[in-house]
C-alpha cells in the first residue's frame, strides 16, 4: 500500500478542519479525484469529530493514514479514548417526517454511505477504525 | 441600517469568519448564499447567522447552495434546526441548487423527502414567498 497522508498528534475538535484540510491536499497531490477526495475527507471529519467530541470529550491523541492499493484507498483512524464500536450505531430513520427527525446523528451514517467498507477493531487500548473507498 | 448588514456587523462583532456568507432578498424572502465548505468549523457560524436571521423576523427563508462545495453533518444540523425553527414560527423554507458531493449527502440522509429543494433560487423564492 501506497502511503498518502499520515498524522500522528495530541488535539481535540479544533484541529478537525485542519486535518481534512491536509488530507485533501495529499489525495489531490496523488491525483484522486475530486468526488472521491470529497468523500474521503467527509468520512474524516465525520469519524474524527465523533472521536474528539464523543470519545475524548476534549483532547485527546489519535493518528489518521491514508494509503492506496489496488483501486482502492484506505483511511484508518485511532484514538486511544474507551472502546467504542461506531459501526455497531443503527442508522437513523431517514424516512422519518421532518418533526420527528433529531436534529443530529448523521455522521455515521454518512461514513456508510460513502465508504465501500467500514470496520472497527479494538487492540492495544485503542480505538481502530478502517474505511475503503472503491475507485 | 437594513437586517441583512445587521447580520452581516454582528458576524463581525463575533468574530465568526469561517464562511463568507451573502444575504440578499427579494420582496420578503431572504436568500442566505454562503461560499464554499460546511463542515465543523464553518456549521456554527453559519447556525449563528441563521439563528439571528430568524431572530430578525426572517420568516422566509432561501439557503443557495450554488457555492457550496461540501456539507458535513454539523452543517445538516443547522440545516434541520432551522426547518424547525422556521416551522416553530409559521415560516417557510427551501433549498436551491444543491450539486455534486452535497446534493449526494442530502439524498442519502433523505433531506430531499422532507425539505422543500429547487433547481434554482428562483424556483425557491417563488415556492416560499
Amino acid at each position: 500500500m501506497k502511503e498518502v497522508y499520515r498524522a500522528e498528534l495530541i488535539g481535540n475538535e479544533d484541529m478537525v478542519t485542519t486535518i481534512v484540510a491536509a488530507l485533501k491536499d495529499a489525495l489531490q497531490e496523488a491525483s484522486v479525484a475530486s468526488h472521491v477526495s470529497q468523500q474521503m475527507q467527509l468520512a474524516c471529519e465525520e469519524a474524527l469529530t465523533n472521536i474528539f467530541l464523543h470519545g475524548y470529550g476534549g483532547e485527546g491523541w489519535i493518528r489518521v493514514m491514508c494509503g492506496m492499493h489496488d483501486g482502492a484507498i484506505t483511511l484508518i483512524l485511532s484514538d486511544k479514548a474507551r472502546a467504542f464500536d461506531p459501526t455497531l450505531v443503527l442508522d437513523p430513520d431517514i424516512d422519518e417526517k421532518l418533526e420527528d427527525r433529531p436534529i443530529g446523528g448523521l455522521g455515521i451514517h454518512l461514513i456508510r454511505e460513502m465508504m465501500d467498507d467500514f470496520t472497527y477493531q479494538r487492540s492495544d487500548d485503542a480505538n481502530t477504525i478502517t474505511m475503503i473507498k472503491r475507485v | 441600517m437594513d437586517d441583512a448588514s445587521f447580520i452581516h456587523s454582528m458576524r463581525e462583532e463575533v468574530g465568526e469568519k469561517t464562511l463568507p456568507i451573502e444575504i440578499g432578498y427579494v420582496r420578503d424572502v431572504w436568500i442566505f448564499s454562503p461560499v464554499g465548505r460546511i463542515d465543523l468549523d464553518a456549521s456554527t457560524d453559519l447556525d449563528a447567522t441563521l439563528e439571528e436571521g430568524i431572530l430578525q423576523g426572517m420568516h422566509r427563508i432561501v439557503i443557495d447552495f450554488s457555492e457550496v462545495t461540501y456539507i458535513s453533518s454539523s452543517g445538516l444540523r443547522v440545516i434541520i434546526k432551522t426547518a424547525k425553527a422556521l416551522k416553530k414560527v409559521q415560516g417557510t423554507f427551501a433549498i436551491a441548487c444543491l450539486l455534486g458531493v452535497v446534493r449526494e449527502v442530502f439524498v442519502v440522509s433523505g433531506f430531499l423527502q422532507i425539505l422543500a429543494c429547487y433547481d434554482t433560487v428562483d424556483a425557491a423564492v417563488q415556492a416560499v414567498g
